[in-house]
C-alpha cells in the first residue's frame, strides 16, 4: 500500500542574502497508513519546519514531498489550503480556539469553513465532543474549560472532518503529566480507530510509548530512529486506549 | 458561518459596545442633520405646502414664495370662467414693520389673503380663529414668534407700519425660513395699510387657484396658460420644490449640512473599522489557525461581512431609536427636525456601506496571514 507521506531529500531555508539560514538539509522519510510517527529533537533542529512542509503549509526549497499521493508544490496557495481542509487535521500547542465561541461552535466553525452545512456540522461536532468525553460541556467557552478539555476540543476539531493524516505540534506542552497522558491516549486511540496516520512533534518523552516510530532530527537532518517501547509496554498501553 | 460570526461578535461585549456606539453615533448624526435640513427646507415652502391652493400663478421666473413681484390682480378675473377652476383669488406677500411698546421694531413677512375666500390664509391656530383676519385691523401672529414681537396677546393693539392693528389670533408653528415672522391679514389691509413696500393699486403678488375636485391639473394649467400667457403657473408641489431649491442654492445650506453628515459618517467609519480591526487583530492566531486548517478567502469574507452587517444592523437600530428621542426633544417650529422614513432609510443604507468598507481593513490583515505562523515558536 502506498505510504501516506513520502519525503525525499527535503531542503528548506529562511531569510535572504547573507541572512539566509538552512533549517532542513536533506530529510527523507515515509509514514505508512495508520502509523503514528513522532518527530523529536532539540529546539532549532527543524521539527516544526518539517511538520509545516509535511502538512502542506510550506513547500520545500529542494527535494519533493507526496502527501496521499499529491505533491503540494504543484498546487497553488488556494489549492493547498483546500487540500489541507479535505485531507489533513492539525492540533496546536496552544489549542488556538476562538475564545468567543463555545466548544461546539469552534468545531462547527472549522467544518462550516470547509463547506459543511450547519445541521450536518452541528451533528458531527456533537458526535466528536461526545467521543472526547465533553458531551456535557459543548456550550462552554474555552475560558471556562481546563487546558486538558481545551486540547480535547482541539482534537475533536482536528478529527471532525475525518482527515487521513493528523499533524500535532507539541500537543502536550501546555498540559501536566496526567492530562498529557490522557490526551495522547485519546488522540492515539481515535486516530488508530479511523486508520489515519499521526505525525507528532514533541519534546515530551513521557508520551514516547504511544508512537510506532520516533524520528530524531538534529541540525536539520534525520539522526536516527528511536525505539519507542517494547512489545509488552505497547500491549499494556493499548489496553488503556480501549474505553 | 454567518451565524457563528454573529455569535462571536455578540460574545465580545466590550468591543461590540464600542462598535455599536460608533455606528449609532453616525446614524444619529446623519439622521439629525438630515432631519434638521428637511425641517429648515420645509419652512422655505411652508406657505405653499400647507396652503389650500392647487396652483400658484405669479411673475415670470418666480423662484421663491417669499420673494414675489407685483402682477395685475385683474388677470385673476380671466380665470374664474375656466373649466375646472373653483376659486382664483389674489394673494399678497410683502413686508412690514412691527413696532413694540418699548420702541423696538421687527421686520415681518406680511401675508394678505382675499377676505372672501381666505385662500392661502393661516391653517393652524394656537388661539382664536383663522377667520378673525376679517376683523377690522385684524392680524394673526405666530405663537412661536411672540418673543420677537414683544409678547403680545390676543386682543392687544399694536402698530404695523405705523398703523393700528389688533392681534386677532395666534397661529401655531407657521414660521418663515427667514428670521422675519409671518403676519396674516386681509389683502386689502395688507395693500392699503400695513405694507411698507408700496403695492400699486390693482396689483397683487400671486393669484392662487383652487381646482374643482377631480380636475386634471396639467390640463387645467394648459387652459389657464392660454388665458394668462404672461404668467408662470406652478403646481403646489412644483413651486414648493422651487422655493426650497432657491434657498439651497443661494445659501449653500445643503453643502454645510451635507458636510456635517459626511463627517458623522467618517467618524462612524473610523470607529467601526478600528473596532473590527482590533477584534481581528486580537484573534490573528485563531484566524491563522483557520488558514492552517484549510479555510479559504470565501468563508473569511463571509465571517467579516456578517460581523460588519451585524454592527450595521444593531447600531442602526440603536441609532434610529436614539434619533427619534433626540429629534422629539430638539424639534421646535423654528428648527424642526423632520425624521422622515427616507431620511432614516438613507442613514441605514449609508452606515451599512460604511461598515462594509470598514471590514476591508481586517480582511486585508487576515488575507496576508501566514498559516505557518501558528506553528512557529
Amino acid at each position: 500500500m502506498q505510504p501516506t507521506i513520502e519525503a525525499w531529500d527535503v531542503h528548506k531555508g529562511f531569510g535572504t542574502g547573507s541572512a539566509w539560514r538552512s533549517i532542513l538539509g536533506g530529510v527523507s522519510l515515509t509514514v505508512a497508513r495508520g502509523e503514528t510517527v513522532y518527530l523529536v529533537g532539540r529546539s532549532g533542529s527543524g521539527k516544526t519546519t518539517l511538520l509545516s512542509i509535511l502538512g502542506c503549509i510550506l513547500t520545500p526549497d529542494r527535494g519533493s514531498v507526496r502527501i496521499l499521493g499529491q505533491d503540494p508544490a504543484q498546487l497553488n496557495v488556494a489549492q493547498r489550503a483546500s487540500f489541507r481542509g479535505r485531507n489533513l487535521g492539525f492540533i496546536f500547542q496552544s489549542f488556538n480556539l476562538f475564545p468567543t465561541l463555545s466548544a461546539l461552535d469552534n468545531i462547527v466553525l472549522a467544518l462550516s469553513a470547509q463547506g459543511v452545512g450547519r445541521k450536518a456540522a452541528v451533528l458531527q461536532a456533537e458526535t466528536m465532543l461526545e467521543q472526547v468525553g465533553l458531551s456535557q460541556r459543548i456550550r462552554v467557552r474555552p475560558a471556562q474549560l481546563s487546558t486538558g478539555e481545551c486540547q480535547r476540543v482541539a482534537i475533536a476539531r482536528a478529527l471532525a472532518g475525518n482527515p487521513e493524516v493528523i499533524f500535532a505540534d507539541e500537543p502536550t506542552a501546555s498540559l501536566d503529566t496526567e492530562n498529557g497522558q490522557v490526551v495522547l491516549q485519546l488522540l492515539t486511540g481515535m486516530v488508530r480507530a479511523r486508520g489515519a496516520s499521526l505525525v507528532v512533534v514533541t519534546h515530551d518523552n513521557r508520551i514516547f510509548p504511544f508512537a510506532d516510530r520516533i524520528l530524531e532530527l538534529e541540525d536539520g537532518r534525520l539522526k536516527q530512529e528511536q525505539a519507542p517501547h517494547t512489545g509488552t509496554q505497547r500491549r499494556s498501553m493499548m489496553k488503556g486506549l480501549v474505553a | 458561518m454567518e451565524l457563528l460570526a454573529l455569535k462571536a461578535m455578540l460574545a465580545d461585549r466590550g468591543r461590540l459596545l464600542t462598535g455599536l456606539m460608533g455606528v449609532g453615533f453616525a446614524v444619529v448624526l446623519v439622521n439629525l442633520q438630515g432631519g434638521l435640513y428637511l425641517g429648515l427646507m420645509h419652512k422655505a415652502s411652508l406657505i405653499v405646502d400647507c396652503g389650500q391652493a392647487d396652483l400658484w400663478l405669479g411673475h415670470r421666473h418666480m423662484e421663491s414664495v417669499d420673494l414675489p413681484a407685483a402682477i395685475p390682480q385683474r388677470w385673476g378675473m380671466r380665470l374664474r370662467g375656466v373649466a375646472g377652476v373653483e376659486r382664483a383669488d389674489p394673494y399678497i406677500i410683502t413686508y412690514s414693520e412691527f413696532a413694540m411698546p418699548d420702541g423696538r421694531h421687527e421686520r415681518v413677512v406680511l401675508v394678505g389673503t382675499d377676505a372672501a375666500g381666505l385662500l392661502g390664509n393661516a391653517w393652524s391656530m394656537a388661539a382664536g380663529n383663522p377667520q378673525a383676519v376679517r376683523q377690522p385691523d385684524g392680524i394673526l401672529v405666530d405663537a412661536c414668534e411672540l418673543d420677537k414681537l414683544g409678547w403680545p396677546q390676543v386682543g392687544d393693539l399694536c402698530e404695523l407700519n405705523g398703523r393700528r392693528a389688533r392681534i386677532a389670533g395666534l397661529t401655531d408653528g407657521i414660521v418663515s425660513f427667514t428670521t422675519c415672522p409671518y403676519v396674516f391679514t386681509t389683502l386689502e389691509q395688507a395693500r392699503t395699510k400695513y405694507s411698507i413696500i408700496s403695492i400699486p393699486p390693482g396689483c397683487c403678488s400671486y393669484i392662487l387657484v383652487k381646482a374643482k375636485p377631480g380636475t386634471n391639473l396639467p390640463d387645467l394649467i394648459a387652459r389657464i396658460q392660454k388665458r394668462v400667457p404672461e404668467l408662470d403657473i406652478r403646481t403646489k408641489s412644483d413651486y414648493a420644490q422651487r422655493s426650497r431649491q432657491y434657498w439651497q442654492v443661494r445659501t449653500g445650506i445643503g453643502l454645510s449640512f451635507g458636510l456635517a453628515a459626511v463627517l458623522g459618517l467618517l467618524v462612524g467609519l473610523v470607529i467601526v473599522a478600528q473596532t473590527l480591526y482590533a477584534s481581528v487583530n486580537e484573534r490573528l492566531t485563531e484566524f491563522a489557525t483557520l488558514r492552517a486548517l484549510g479555510t479559504g478567502d470565501g468563508p473569511i469574507v463571509r465571517f467579516l461581512v456578517a460581523q460588519a452587517l451585524g454592527h450595521a444592523g444593531l447600531g442602526s437600530g440603536f441609532g434610529i431609536v436614539l434619533s427619534q428621542l433626540i429629534g422629539r426633544v430638539l424639534t421646535t417650529p423654528r428648527a424642526p427636525v423632520l425624521l422622515s422614513a427616507s431620511v432614516m432609510a438613507g442613514s441605514v443604507v449609508l452606515v451599512t456601506v460604511v461598515c462594509m468598507v470598514a471590514a476591508w481593513l481586517p480582511y486585508r490583515c487576515i488575507r496576508g496571514l501566514d498559516p505557518a505562523s501558528v506553528l512557529r515558536k
